[in-house]
């Protein structure tokens, strides 16, 4: 499983005989639970996660493969160029300054783009392609289109 | 009213972790406590007493459980428990700040058909975060009396006692809620509590409870009385039952058990509260940016470790020390008494110098073991110790531990008593042992003090602290091998999987810690004691007989043992006179330098320095480094193991990689010329 910081998923379901699976269920963790990746530990083994309901847990990284999750949220500078992959762009999480500044360049919510290069970000979209800073990247949630 | 006039009940108290349940059952008890262990597992089991009118009333303290499905040993104790000894009461406490995930357990334990009351608690801090909880609803919902409470502050205590007296005095104010479940689960569940209902004798446990508990996770309560053929039936039938709801809904029986479960409780939280409050809070958040950052975090735990490792042993090792001189003085002071004089020397000094001094280290441990785990209960209590593991879990992972277990082993190179003690915050039996296995090869205080009383004698000032700083790294170095040697042999079976609630911050409260410190140092004193007087006083036997020789001197038992052991200790260059010394180590290491005085006699450095070269002094330091602590550390090992085998393991661990390491130190020396 893909794992950046501020990503979410929706937990679809739990393939599990380790035991690891059966316990996230019993505390309520459970087909249909979002997840939000709050933090990533040193070198990415341990992850903090907050579910939906507000829990806080710490678990690993290689034991969240057992869960077969959907993407519903991203920011842009967890991605990497995938031929023919679209995202949309579902929030942006900075302050005025910044949601100006994006809107200036004709980045807006619900553009649909395709990632040609991350060094820096460009976006291909309908309108052409738009550059992207990594620090503004962090800023920008986006969803992968089916 | 007396005593006599006053009705026994059990009350068990069960929550999910975190909760506030100890608090709370602090708070219910007093320090009227007593400590034991579930039966078979080396999980902790507190009970306590209180009286409420009318009512004598025994509080047994269920671990923290997330429910009675048994995926974990917390579980499965409650499980068991619930099953086989149901309490006449159950008191369950509810998170007011995130109550679906209490909720889950709840309704689970609201099911089971024993009267129970709902204590939600910290509603100070819900209602700071501007959330309103309908009681009432909650109430109404979960079938019985549902109560606010902050357990800290004892506020809502007298009215949570109140609402068990009523529900006592009229069982009609509790009912089982009812759950709602797709029409195959409720079939089922019928069919089989009707079978139920015709073999069971038991009046307590609702049928529907246990139908459940059957198809969830296929446990039935030891009906010794039924006849096994009926019960072979019913495990059948629940087979055939389970087989058929789970291709009806093409999930697993536990996971739509613990959907049913929680939709009840998302459903519950919806109409119960006015706003559903993200639980890690701001000031959480806030704090968790410094502590857990990417950068800054590992600075922040290593300084935070700085001031715990001060906090504990600039206050405790000092207090030991002052005990044990005083000790010491009492010794000599007795030792010229009338009344010892006038008995036979042997028994005077076996008095004073076995048993006496025995009580002494026992109680020369009791500041130390105080400081020690109210600075742990700060950790812990505050929610430090879950980010401490969350930041430490890469470097512990690869041992086959969590983060936590880090903290003890480093407590350890204070002393190994408490650290070994403090292994009972870990989460799992296979992250204890191996804790414990690994703690006796930290460089505590104590052997500091020989090795810095030796290389003093052996090398010269500008090398002396360099020995010393290298045999640190050589038990670093110890603690992390053996710790991968045990991983790979599989020791302790396998890790558990690693799923750990990072709590919200909170300011711990005096109570609790205070009470957790008495209850550490009443354990200590009954379950190490006789332990530890008991070796003193064999160490003692060892070094004073037979009759009339010289204590410590060659014509002991120990000097003997020491020529016997000869041929052992001589491929690592450790003469008979040491060998003496060792055997004084077992009792604790501060009496390695005193012993060494007696068997060398007067100008002890002088002889030293005659008689052992560095090379031999060294190995002799590698030895003390890593073979048994002190009587005390096994006495510990003992009663948290609560296992001969695991205590047994841990002395001939030490032992052999002792030798085995002084070996290569020895003639690896002697390889190189030295």
């Amino acid at each position: 499983m893909m794992i950046a910081e501020n990503m979410e998923c929706i937990i679809k379901s739990v393939n599990d005989s380790s035991g690891f699976g059966e316990r996230l269920i019993q505390m309520g963790v459970l087909p249909g639970s979002k997840m939000r990746i709050v933090r990533i530990g040193f070198r990415g083994s341990t992850v903090e996660v907050v579910v939906d309901e507000g829990q806080s847990i710490a678990l690993r990284s290689k034991e969240l493969d057992v869960l077969d999750c959907r993407l519903v949220s991203i920011p842009l500078s967890a991605l990497t160029p995938e031929q023919g992959k679209k995202y949309r762009i579902k929030k942006f999480s900075g302050g005025q300054g910044f949601l100006q500044k994006m809107n200036d360049r004709n980045v807006r919510i619900s553009t649909i783009f395709e990632i040609v290069d991350d060094h820096p970000f460009e976006l291909k979209t309908e309108n052409g392609v738009i550059a992207v800073g990594r620090g503004e990247a962090e800023k920008i949630i986006v969803e992968p289109v089916d | 009213m007396t005593d006599m006039d006053d009705k026994s009940i059990t009350i068990a108290i069960s929550s999910i972790p975190n909760t506030g349940k100890s608090t709370l059952f602090n708070k219910l008890t007093g320090a009227h406590q007593a400590v034991g262990n579930w039966a078979g597992v080396s999980v902790e089991k507190k009970s306590g007493h209180f009286r409420l009118d009318g009512y004598d009333v025994t509080l047994i303290d269920l671990p923290g459980a997330y429910s009675v499905t048994p995926t974990s040993i917390e579980e499965t104790i409650v499980s068991n428990y619930l099953l086989n000894t149901p309490p006449d009461f159950i008191i369950n406490i509810i998170d007011a700040r995130n109550m679906y995930r209490s909720l889950g357990l709840t309704l689970q334990l609201a099911q089971s058909g024993i009267p129970m009351v709902v204590a939600v608690n910290m509603m100070d801090e819900a209602r700071r975060a501007g959330m309103k909880i309908d009681i009432k609803a909650l109430s109404n919902h979960l079938g019985c009396k549902v109560v606010p409470i902050v357990a800290r502050t004892g506020e809502g205590i007298d009215e949570l006692k109140n609402a068990i007296l009523k529900t006592l005095k009229d069982p009609s104010l509790f009912r089982p809620p009812n759950i709602s479940r797709p029409p195959v689960v409720e079939n089922a569940i019928i069919t089989l509590a009707k079978k139920i209902e015709k073999i069971n004798p038991d009046p307590v446990l609702n049928k529907t409870f246990i139908a459940e508990r059957l198809l969830d996770s296929g446990e039935l309560p030891k009906y010794t009385q039924v006849d096994k053929k009926i019960l072979e039936e019913i495990v059948k039938d629940v087979k055939h039952l389970r087989a058929k709801t789970e291709m009806n809904l093409g999930e697993d029986m536990s996971v739509t058990c613990a959907k049913c479960r929680f939709n009840s409780a998302r459903g519950l939280v919806n109409e119960a509260t006015s706003e559903t409050i993200r639980v890690p809070d701001k000031f959480t958040n806030a704090l968790d940016k410094v502590l857990l950052n990417k950068y800054a975090g590992l600075p922040m735990f290593f300084i935070i470790m700085f001031l715990l490792f001060q906090g504990i042993y600039a206050i405790g090792t000092p207090l030991q020390a002052i005990i044990g001189d005083f000790f010491t003085l009492m010794q000599s002071a007795l030792h010229e008494t009338v009344i010892f004089k006038s008995l036979h020397p042997f028994i005077s000094n076996l008095l004073i110098d076995g048993v006496l001094n025995g009580a002494g280290i026992v109680i020369s441990f009791f500041p130390l073991i105080a400081v020690f785990f109210i600075f742990m209960s700060l950790i812990e209590d505050s929610g430090y110790m879950a980010r401490a593991a969350f930041l430490l879990d890469r470097l512990m992972h690869s041992l086959g531990l969590d983060g936590k277990a880090f903290i003890n082993i480093l407590l350890g190179y204070g002393c190994n008593v408490p650290a070994i003690m403090g292994t009972r915050i870990l989460s799992s039996r296979h992250n204890r042992i191996i804790t414990m296995l690994l703690i006796p090869f930290t460089l505590c205080s104590a052997r500091f003090q020989v090795f810095v009383f030796l290389s003093a004698i052996l090398f010269a000032p500008s090398v002396a602290p360099w020995v010393v700083t290298a045999l640190y790294a050589v038990s670093f170095i110890m603690v992390f091998a053996i710790g991968f040697l045990l991983k790979l042999f599989k020791f302790a079976g396998k890790p558990e999987p690693f799923i750990m609630e990072i709590p919200p911050f909170r300011v711990p409260t005096l109570n609790t810690v205070s009470i957790r410190a008495w209850m550490e140092m009443k354990s200590f004193l009954y379950r190490a004691s006789t332990f530890i007087v008991a070796g003193v006083v064999l160490v003692w036997l060892l070094t004073n007989l037979p009759f009339g020789v010289e204590p410590g001197s060659i014509n002991t038992w120990a000097g003997k043992i020491g020529q016997f052991l000869q041929p052992v200790f001589s491929p690592i260059g450790i003469g008979w006179r040491e060998v003496i010394a060792l055997i004084f180590g077992f009792v604790a290491k501060e009496i390695v330098v005193g012993s060494m005085a007696v068997i060398y006699g007067a100008d002890t450095a002088t002889q030293i320095l005659a008689s052992i070269t560095p090379l031999k002094g060294f190995s002799f330091m590698i030895f003390t480094l890593l073979y048994t602590p002190c009587i005390a550390t096994i006495a510990a090992i003992k009663s948290e193991s609560r296992s001969w085998r695991i205590t047994g393991i841990s002395l001939a661990l030490g032992l052999i990689i002792a030798w085995v390491m002084a070996f290569i130190v020895y003639q690896g020396g002697l390889l190189l010329g030295f």
